[in-house]
């Protein structure tokens, strides 16, 4: 009985002094989860949502590795507000994702996730987001692999 | 009684283990006995249906004794991770390959067997969804039994 006391006390004490940061992990499983799902069932497409760790409005970037300057990142934003916002966020600093990433640049905070292997983006994808509903990402099969293809 | 059920709760383990009490050891003992069947009745085929129990997409897979080159995997219509978990087996084999090889593979885990009664020509592969069953065909041969089919 001491020995399970023990066990559980030293699991509470390793979660409690554990740095990662749950909410971090939930845009990047929710992304990898459908991926997998979408791969193994055999699927030619699906759309994940995901409840963003910082509420709107909020820019969303899906970047393939590469490197971009801000004015190529505002290039590909859509809204003339959202390149604004990116112009406020980014104060002329470049991005240089080494692998498939996700950005989202709210006003409270950065939350940024990439994926290494089998989830790829194909070209780069900017969102203006200015609802707290959950971001969609939509997923595609190509091979054995998925490729990020729309934000919404 | 909380090692009375320690005691239970082991050699509940070691008999699964043992009996390869999973879908793949289901796979690989129902070969065997088909083998057996046809050996012992003096048939040239038999098709037999296997249910897989799990409640999710996986992969069957028969690989040959003369193996698989990574170039070949590549090429597979298969999911990322059933290749990867195809090619780590083809490198570093979890066992002494005798004959051919049958895996049961699934998004985080892969189960190997070694086909010693029977064998393979060529690698043959299905991909099934949650709750679908296989179906195999064995055909006596001169030199053995071959799996001719895998649906």
């Amino acid at each position: 009985m001491s020995k399970l006391v023990a066990i559980a006390l030293g699991s509470a004490v390793l979660c409690a002094c554990s740095s990662v940061d749950s909410s971090q992990l939930v845009l990047h499983d929710s992304v990898q989860t459908a991926a997998t799902d979408l791969r193994w069932k055999r699927q030619s497409e699906s759309t994940v949502a995901v409840k963003l760790r910082y509420s709107a409005p909020a820019v969303v970037l899906a970047l393939p590795a590469g490197m971009y300057s801000a004015q190529a990142l505002e290039g590909f934003m859509p809204s003339a507000e959202g390149k604004e916002w990116l112009k406020k966020r980014l104060r002329g600093q470049p991005l240089n994702p080494t692998q498939p990433e996700l950005y989202v640049l709210a006003s409270r905070g950065v939350e940024s996730t990439s994926f290494y292997e089998a989830l790829s983006i194909p070209k780069p994808i900017a969102l203006w987001k200015q609802s707290d509903t959950p971001l969609e990402i939509s997923l595609k099969r190509e091979g054995d692999g998925v490729q990020i293809i729309a934000l919404r | 009684m909380c090692g009375l059920v320690l005691v239970v709760g082991i050699v509940a383990t070691l008999v699964a283990c043992t009996f390869g009490d999973s879908e793949a050891g289901r796979l690989k003992g129902r070969i065997d006995q088909a083998q057996s069947d046809l050996v012992a009745q003096s048939k040239n085929e038999v098709l037999f249906q296997q249910p897989i129990r799990l409640n999710h997409a996986y992969v069957v897979v028969l690989v040959p004794a003369q193996g698989i080159g990574k170039e070949e995997v590549a090429r597979l219509d298969l999911p990322f991770e059933a290749k990867r978990s195809l090619d780590f087996q083809i490198e570093h084999p979890s066992f002494e390959k005798k004959g051919p090889m049958l895996g049961l593979l699934e998004t985080d885990r892969a189960e190997w067997y070694s086909l010693d009664s029977v064998f393979v020509s060529e690698v043959r592969y299905i991909w099934k969804q949650a709750g679908e069953g296989v179906e195999l065909k064995l055909t006596r041969k001169e030199g053995g039994t071959e799996i001719t089919a895998l649906r």
